[in-house]
């Protein structure tokens, strides 16, 4: 039995857009994947379909081995299937704290007060933030913003992390120091990672795999290091120019 | 544990909470409309009064849309981009009419007109003297409607358009994107004009709706102010639902809250000089002459002591009325946003909905619970013959206010907020208490005091459902205005319009005090 996530010929479509068609794909334990495209080819669905915050129109999902979603059903609930997600636009909650909004992430995993402030603390900590634990969302920096969302996300400790391309937005710099923080967290608790992008830095900087889609199909797989040496399509073709420091002619 | 996902899902429990809120807002009608129905043949036509009574309406709530759009909307747009001294007093000087009876403005106008000597067929009376009247807060709801869509243009937006052409340009550009907010307003303002007793009664250009009041509360026919009605409501609903199904998409739409960044107010000076002149005026023709009108007579000697007891005897039906009214009402709206939540149809069918029954009169709901009232069983007489009956049915009658506030209020959170707390585990309530609630909880608060002020202010409801000798303070200055001493009728408007104008400086300090802390409203 695979462990991870498979798609098995999943499709979405919405009213008469089909968003995905026949998208077969796996996910194994421990893989650092990058899920790249152009905007709106299904990027984004892929990783609602896998989190279970959307259902198919048709195949399967499975986890395990086992199916978590098929077609017009959801049949794992999200918070069962040990995944965290950071959404694009974070989706702090801004009436709360950003320790509140940790210490509520944790809520669905029935642990004791002490055990939620411990869990809580650490996330903070591993995610350089302890300092402003005590401010709104409104009241910090975008990048404070994003280790939030990430420190959130990370203090259930779960064996899936998916992230929504939440780095729009940011300043290179910005950017630059927390992939080298998200890259050493996820080493350091073993997570699978995957991340939509349409930023090479990102991409790299984070994964070791990418799949490619177009169009709500997935166009080409792989060794990310060995799609960018030998590319087969003009958006990784782009890509390798970006990452050598030059534009396409 | 129902998770929280539930409320970003499309799902069958959408469906049937919006029906079942609509129906309540609806069945007081269905009784009268029902008798109508099925008893038409054997009932005498409606007679020539009624019809020339009809054009009567007609006639003012056009000239009313009319005069409201051309002095309405260049003053909102240059109140809504331009900043000048004066400006927040001025604006909130003009939200006194939008929560006062419109007869009491009347009443004004009619002191007015004797106080500077004018003939009783003068300007101030009759057709232009009811116009007026209803003017008074036609004028105050466009600009409001144009103002607060004004503050929702980018800052990129103007600026492109000053870059083009100055500010003509800006002018020109944003009074196109703000005419259907205004239309809208005065519309709103025109079918609700045919509904109104009180102003034509007062200067002497009795309209419909007190053909409606004279057929129920003087000649006691019931079975003809039930016709009367029936005719009124199918003249509202001819005007209403075209405007409706036209302004449905645009409103739906703009009840999605979107980040922008608002243009800040700019300092230029003939523009500033022409806001503030326009402002001006519409407070005077809007708000000072009216309020000169009433508290003329006071000068003449303050009966303060009658007036405190008459107060006294109605001020706890009138908190009673207005504060039932807004917490039902507030708390239907939010179920019903919560319900509608982000889809379109929903939201578009809600919106039209939600406007017809606005326009619709509102004797037509009060005497359907009138009928209901004499079919029920006695030991329905606290929901159909009480106290709490005037606010439900006021609180049924103003739904779409605190609907369109919390729409817009859910509206403005992120989908991807329930999501995350989805797959996080948290459970609906959880979810509901700690998140949604406090993000909707302001919008409720405001709907609730300004749902409970225009309550209040709508006769029509209180004097036909009130249980004997359960006065509101507009209820008691309508019955009396006609017996009592002018100095009592004065201090007694005088009096309503400084609390109103107190519990509206409440609602602008919340309001304040919400954004303050970074809640939209």
């Amino acid at each position: 039995m695979a462990a991870g996530f498979e798609l098995r010929s999943v499709s979405r479509v919405y009213d008469d857009f089909a968003a995905l068609s026949d998208v077969s794909l796996r996910i194994e334990d421990g893989e650092r994947l990058a899920i790249i495209g152009p905007s709106g080819c299904g990027k984004s669905t892929i990783l609602r379909l896998l989190a279970g915050v959307d259902v198919p129109t048709g195949g399967q999902i499975l986890l395990d081995g086992s199916v978590v979603s098929e077609s017009g059903r959801v049949r794992l609930p999200p918070h069962r299937r040990g995944i965290a997600m950071v959404f694009q636009d974070l989706a702090l909650w801004p009436n709360l704290s950003i320790l509140a909004n940790v210490k509520l992430g944790l809520a669905g995993h029935r642990l004791s007060s002490k055990e939620v402030d411990y869990r809580a603390a650490e996330a903070l900590a591993l995610c350089k933030i302890e300092a402003i634990a005590d401010r709104r969302p409104a009241a910090i920096s975008g990048g404070q913003q994003q280790r939030a969302a990430l420190a959130r996300a990370l203090a259930g400790a779960p064996r899936f992390l998916f992230l929504d391309e939440p780095f729009s937005g940011l300043d290179l710099v910005t950017k630059a120091a927390l992939l080298k923080d998200i890259s050493r967290l996820v080493d350091a608790r073993n997570v699978t990672l995957v991340l939509v992008t349409h930023d090479p830095l990102e991409a790299t900087s984070l994964c070791h795999s990418a799949v490619l889609v177009d169009r709500g199909r997935i166009e080409t797989s792989g060794r990310l290091e060995e799609l960018l040496d030998q590319p087969k399509t003009e958006l990784l073709r782009v890509f390798k120019h970006v990452m050598k420091g030059l534009m396409p002619e | 544990m129902i998770s929280c996902d539930v409320l970003e899902k499309p799902h069958a429990w959408r469906s049937v909470t919006v029906i079942a809120i609509l129906a309540a807002a609806f069945a007081p009608a269905l009784p009268l409309l029902w008798e109508v129905v099925s008893e038409g043949s054997s009932q005498s036509a409606l007679d020539a009064s009624f019809w020339a009574a009809s054009f009567r309406s007609v006639a003012v709530a056009t000239v009313v849309v009319a005069a409201a759009l051309v002095l309405g909307v260049p003053t909102g747009v240059l109140a809504g981009l331009y900043d000048f001294p004066g400006r927040r007093p001025l604006l909130a000087l003009l939200a006194i009419p939008l929560v006062i009876p419109s007869f009491l403005w009347a009443i004004g106008l009619s002191q007015f007109r004797i106080h500077v000597g004018l003939s009783s067929d003068g300007i101030l009376s009759g057709f232009t003297g009811t116009v007026l009247a209803f003017l008074c807060w036609a004028i105050s709801l466009v600009i409001y409607m144009t103002l607060v869509s004004a503050r929702r243009l980018s800052k990129s937006q103007i600026e492109a358009a000053r870059i083009c052409g100055g500010e003509r340009l800006v002018f020109s550009c944003a009074t196109q994107a703000l005419l259907p907010a205004a239309i809208l307003a005065a519309a709103l303002a025109g079918i609700l004009t045919l509904a109104d007793p009180g102003p034509g009664q007062i200067l002497g250009y009795p309209g419909v709706a007190y053909e409606i009041l004279l057929s129920f509360s003087a000649s006691y026919d019931f079975a003809l102010a039930a016709k009367q009605c029936a005719g009124l409501t199918g003249l509202v609903l001819i005007l209403s639902i075209p405007v409706a199904v036209f302004i449905a998409p645009n409103v739906a739409v703009g009840l999605l809250g979107r980040d922008i960044v608002s243009v800040p107010l700019a300092k230029d000076n003939i523009c500033a000089w022409a806001a503030s002149l326009l402002l001006t005026f519409n407070v005077i023709l809007a708000v000072i002459l009216p309020l000169t009108g009433i508290v003329r007579p006071l000068f003449t000697g303050f009966p303060a002591e009658r007036a405190l007891q008459e107060v006294g005897r109605t001020v706890l039906n009138t908190f009673v009325y207005g504060l039932t009214a807004g917490v039902l009402a507030a708390v239907l709206g939010t179920i019903l946003a919560i319900a509608v939540g982000r889809e379109k149809t929903l939201r578009g069918s809600v919106v039209v909905a939600m406007f017809v029954i606005l326009s619709l009169p509102p004797s037509l709901s009060a005497l359907g619970i009138v009928k209901m009232g004499t079919l029920a069983p006695a030991w329905l007489d606290p929901v159909l013959r009480g106290r709490f009956t005037v606010g439900l049915a006021s609180a049924l009658k103003f739904l779409p206010v605190a609907a369109v506030l919390a729409m817009r209020s859910f509206g403005s959170t992120s989908p991807s907020q329930c999501l995350v707390a989805a797959i996080h585990g948290i459970s609906v309530w959880r979810y509901v208490a700690r998140i949604l609630g406090p993000a909707i909880l302001p919008s409720a608060g405001i709907a609730c005091v300004v749902i409970a002020l225009l309550a209040t202010a709508e006769v029509g409801t209180a004097l036909l459902l009130r249980p004997p000798g359960a006065d509101s303070i507009p209820v008691q200055i309508f019955t009396v205005m006609a017996n009592a001493p002018e100095a009592l009728v004065a201090a007694l408007c005088f009096m309503y319009v400084a609390g109103t104008a107190v519990l509206l400086m409440l609602g602008w300090s919340m309001t304040l005090e919400f954004r303050r802390h970074g809640r939209r409203i």
